[in-house]
């Protein structure tokens, strides 16, 4: 049995003059704890994939289910890191930020602190917690955004794109981090990416989407134990593989 | 130039000036804390039901270029002469920029943040208040600083007309009668003066205190 499972999905929307099919019977399962990657060109519908298992969209065919159960909506058993740096609070510190969703789950004041700040330190932002967004740098937000989606303890983490935005170094350094706190989570990660060595770096199992309509074209399994050297002649491989699938 | 400032002074030490601009500040003040207050409401609510925006916007939209000052002689047939309508008129025209700019306000929070916060649980009220509230606050200001100007200019019109018996317009007005033009410079320089108080002592902090903090806007 799958952590979350996505059942014959299709999505249409209405276009101009007919329907438009932007994904079309896709099914695959996550296993607990395991990171799975949806690579795709841009315009392969995986962000709307990702935005139906989110809850933000309903399907117009198929279902999924998380822990068993067919998702209806949003829910907290979820959390969600966007592209967009924007995605933070701006009149909230950073710690406050991250105590966002358990101030939604009633938690009290002091125990919010203290998960904020532990959260914090995993993403090696303690002593910024008193910060405004607007004055921290990309990579940072992000950071704090990874820790605002974990802090109240969903089961599943989606992402999408979360580091697109970022220069190269920064991403590097970014990424290595995701792995350490997967890592230290275990959480079951959805990650959305058009970066090939990106998805090869992080995930578990490689989703290969094809648009018009968005189709799964492949899956490709990457058994190689973590940290990944991005030199080794099997990385090079597997990205080999994958780009010769998005072709 | 010289004379103004003698004047300006000797009506201060008289305590006809004070006197004048106390009453005036009065009247803004409570006349715009209710102008405000509507504003805001309108705003918010315009901003969050469908229903009320298809109602009130078109409403208000007509309403706000009109000149708060055209409604006086209604306002004096209503409510007759003295505080009264001067205070409300006051109210009525400040409303409106208030309004406008909270209801664009509440339109232009951004749908990241409202997935961001749907996401974590929040439900329609705690996103009303924890996410549109702040992210819309930026545009209130704006809101409440032009009805603030608004309101105003009306108030120094509106007391030469509704026949008060103390306040700077009154002042202004009735000097004409002894062509101290003097005397009218001297309550025209305490209304720049009220005005740019306002802007320092009661607009910039808040600013300072929140948007600007937020970084939302650049200090």
């Amino acid at each position: 049995m799958h952590h979350i499972e996505l059942r014959h999905i299709g999505f249409e929307y209405a276009g101009a003059e007919r329907a438009v099919v932007a994904l079309r019977d896709i099914s695959f399962g996550v296993g607990e704890s395991e990171f799975v990657c949806v690579v795709g060109r841009s315009g392969c519908g995986k962000t709307t994939l990702l935005n139906i298992v989110a809850g933000f969209l309903q399907p117009t065919k198929g279902e999924v289910l998380i822990g068993g159960k067919a998702v209806t909506g949003k829910g907290l058993d979820r959390g969600i890191v966007f592209q967009d740096f924007a995605q933070l609070f701006p009149w909230r510190t950073a710690q406050r930020n991250v105590e966002f969703g358990l101030e939604m789950k009633g938690v009290t004041r002091q125990e919010r602190a203290e998960v904020a700040r532990r959260f914090l330190r995993l993403v090696d932002l303690e002593p910024f917690a008193g910060a405004y967004p607007h004055e921290l740098s990309g990579g940072m937000q992000q950071r704090v955004a990874i820790a605002r989606a974990l802090a109240y303890n969903p089961s599943v983490l989606l992402m999408d794109e979360p580091f697109a935005a970022l220069d190269a170094l920064t991403r590097d350094e970014m990424q290595r981090l995701l792995v350490d706190v997967w890592g230290e989570t275990r959480k079951t990660v959805i990650y959305v990416t058009h970066n090939v060595a990106e998805a090869v770096y992080l995930a578990d199992r490689i989703v290969i989407l094809t648009p018009h309509p968005g189709t799964v074209r492949a899956e490709i399994r990457i058994p190689l134990a973590r940290p990944r050297d991005v030199l080794s002649v099997e990385f090079l491989e597997y990205q080999r593989q994958l780009v010769g699938h998005l072709r | 130039m010289d004379t103004i400032v003698v004047t300006f002074a000797r009506l201060v030490a008289r305590g006809i000036l004070p006197l004048h601009a106390l009453s005036t500040i009065l009247r803004l003040i409570v006349g715009f804390l209710l102008g405000a207050t509507l504003g805001v409401a309108l705003g918010l609510v315009m901003g969050r039901f469908r229903w009320a925006e298809d109602l009130l916007v078109p409403m208000v939209s007509v309403g706000n270029p009109i000149p708060g000052l055209a409604y006086a002689p209604l306002f004096v047939i209503w409510f007759g002469l003295g505080n009264l309508p001067a205070v409300l008129l006051v109210g009525f025209a400040a409303a409106f920029p208030v309004a406008v700019n909270t209801w664009t306000g509440v339109k232009a929070v951004k749908e990241i943040w409202i997935r961001a916060a749907q996401s974590m649980g929040a439900r329609e009220r705690q996103l009303f208040r924890m996410v549109v509230l702040p992210g819309a606050l930026p545009w209130v200001l704006t809101g409440l600083r032009l009805g603030l100007a608004r309101a105003w200019r009306v108030l120094v019109a509106v007391e030469m007309l509704t026949s008060v018996s103390v306040g700077l317009g009154w002042l202004i007005f009735g000097a004409r009668e002894f062509l101290a033009t003097d005397v009218m410079l001297a309550g025209i320089a305490v209304i720049g003066l009220v005005g740019l108080a306002l802007e320092k002592l009661v607009f910039e902090p808040l600013e300072r205190f929140t948007v600007v903090r937020w970084g939302m806007l650049t200090g």
